[in-house]
């Protein structure tokens, strides 16, 4: 079974929805991580674009806040490479236990 | 056009699935009303008594004499009611809204232009009138934001981003989604999804009509270029339209180079852009190497936008049509020469065009004919082009 269909396994995912850089990669590094630990089944990463049209004003301006500090979308798939490799030592660890 | 909207590989309907039944109710209304005969009398009716159209095919007899090359003409859309081009998109709109049920009218503004003929139409109409303007735009603008609120409308200052035009698009997008049974999006441009593209292209396309009888009468015969300036691209498209399959025809469209295509303060789309993705369209945008759309500049609040119409685009790409930059300085010194010289005050976005008809008719015979689409009038850009000059007045 993918990632992905094991989340739904239960029926229902909770799926916390964070945007990349904002304010900073380190910040979403450590959410991400977070989340994981408590009970995330799916994470969605935004990748900040400068007119996100479809948002409200909260994703809006975690937007703006993640291009003042430089993100890229170079630097998005450099951190999620960086999420993966955090989340599969977490992961092996915690089936050993 | 091809499907589903498309001119070439441009256009299309990149969207969120929040607004694809508004878009879908919009494009079935359109097909059906396009070829209803009621609905195109009841438009002219309000073009040929409201609006103060057929506008006047002018001969600029000084100005010819004083360029000494080809023979211009001026098409006076400055001179329709609430003074500039946007009147003929807004009526058809508005006509289309009211027929759809719709009670309510919202609309994006840059300089204010297309706000106020939208507030100026829901007044005429009856209807509920909502603008999104940015909040640096509601500043630069004040007499026009006092102008929708006398027609009955209200404005909205969006505090979002570069609180500029492609802001008060993204705002009106998002109050559209939330409001979409009473509510049209009274969009102001050749662009967003389709249908938008060619809806206002169609309305606007009056221009090129009038263009080519005034033509054959005046002169029994086409002109050798017709020009206009290029912002989203409504006013250029319609000065186009009719004369796309006369390939003898030269098309030319002129952008807001703003203080120079080598810089960054530039908002010359097909000039400096790339192809990408905004506002529901695919065409050329103003963007950084990652697609961020990149801050734009021109001194006039109109032209003022980081994409282009996606006909434009395509017309670009097959080379029927060509698009040159016209600096902020250009532009300025057109707004004065034609001022003078004709005694017409052009809207800061059409000296764009005046400014390159002035580098081009000396190039050209006596014999050939240039057709310039004047889109405004200039009065709204007086106090700003007297600061320009360093003349400290404020409206």
């Amino acid at each position: 079974m993918s990632n992905i269909a094991s989340a739904f396994s239960k029926g229902k995912a909770f799926i916390p929805f964070i945007t990349c850089g904002d304010p900073d990669t380190e910040t979403t590094y450590r959410a991400v991580l977070e989340a994981v630990k408590n009970g995330a089944d799916l994470i969605e990463l935004g990748i900040p674009f400068s007119d996100p049209t479809a948002e409200g004003p909260v994703i809006q301006g975690a937007n703006i806040r993640a291009l003042a500090g430089g993100i890229t979308t170079d630097k998005v798939f450099e951190l999620v490479r960086k999420i993966i490799k955090a989340y599969d030592e977490y992961a092996e660890k915690n089936n050993k236990e | 056009m091809d499907s589903k909207g498309r001119f070439g590989v441009h256009g299309g309907q990149y969207i969120p699935e929040t607004l694809m039944n508004a878009i879908h109710e919009l494009e079935r209304a359109y097909e059906h009303y396009k070829n209803d005969p009621e609905f195109q009398k009841e438009l002219s009716t309000l073009f040929n008594e409201y609006a103060n159209r057929p506008s006047l095919l002018y001969y600029a007899k000084k100005m010819t004499e004083d360029l000494g090359g080809a023979k211009i003409y001026l098409k006076r859309e400055d001179l329709n009611h609430t003074g500039a081009h946007k009147v003929n998109n807004v009526l058809g709109q508005a006509l289309l809204a009211k027929k759809m049920g719709k009670t309510r009218l919202i609309a994006e503004t840059g300089a204010g232009q297309h706000g106020v003929a939208t507030a100026t139409a829901a007044a005429l109409m009856g209807m509920e009138c909502v603008v999104f303007m940015g909040e640096e735009d509601t500043k630069r603008q004040a007499l026009n934001v006092y102008r929708m609120k006398l027609l009955g409308a209200s404005v909205v200052p969006v505090k979002t981003g570069t609180r500029t035009l492609k802001d008060a698009v993204s705002e009106a997008m998002r109050e559209w989604t939330t409001r979409v049974e009473d509510t049209h999006y009274c969009l102001g441009s050749v662009m967003g999804p389709h249908p938008f593209p060619t809806i206002v292209r169609d309305f606007q396309a009056v221009i090129s009509k009038e263009i080519k009888e005034q033509m054959l009468e005046k002169e029994g015969r086409l002109p050798d270029v017709v020009m206009a300036c290029v912002g989203g691209g409504s006013n250029a498209i319609g000065s186009f339209y009719h004369f796309i399959e006369d390939k003898d025809v030269q098309l030319i469209g002129c952008e807001a180079a703003g203080r120079g295509i080598d810089t960054f303060e530039t908002a010359a789309t097909v000039n400096t852009g790339r192809l990408g993705i905004f506002h529901g369209m695919k065409s050329y945008f103003c963007q950084d190497e990652f697609g961020q759309i990149a801050p734009v500049y021109s001194i006039s609040a109109g032209l003022d936008y980081p994409g282009v119409g996606p006909e434009h685009a395509h017309l670009h790409d097959i080379g029927r049509a060509s698009y040159v930059p016209v600096t902020d300085d250009e532009a300025v010194e057109a707004f004065e020469y034609l001022s003078r010289t004709e005694g017409i005050i052009p809207a800061i976005e059409s000296s764009h065009a005046i400014a390159y008809a002035m580098k081009l008719a000396p190039t050209m015979d006596k014999d050939k004919i240039i057709v310039v689409t004047v889109s405004g009038r200039g009065d709204k850009d007086c106090a700003a082009i007297a600061r320009y000059r360093g003349e400290n007045i404020y409206e």
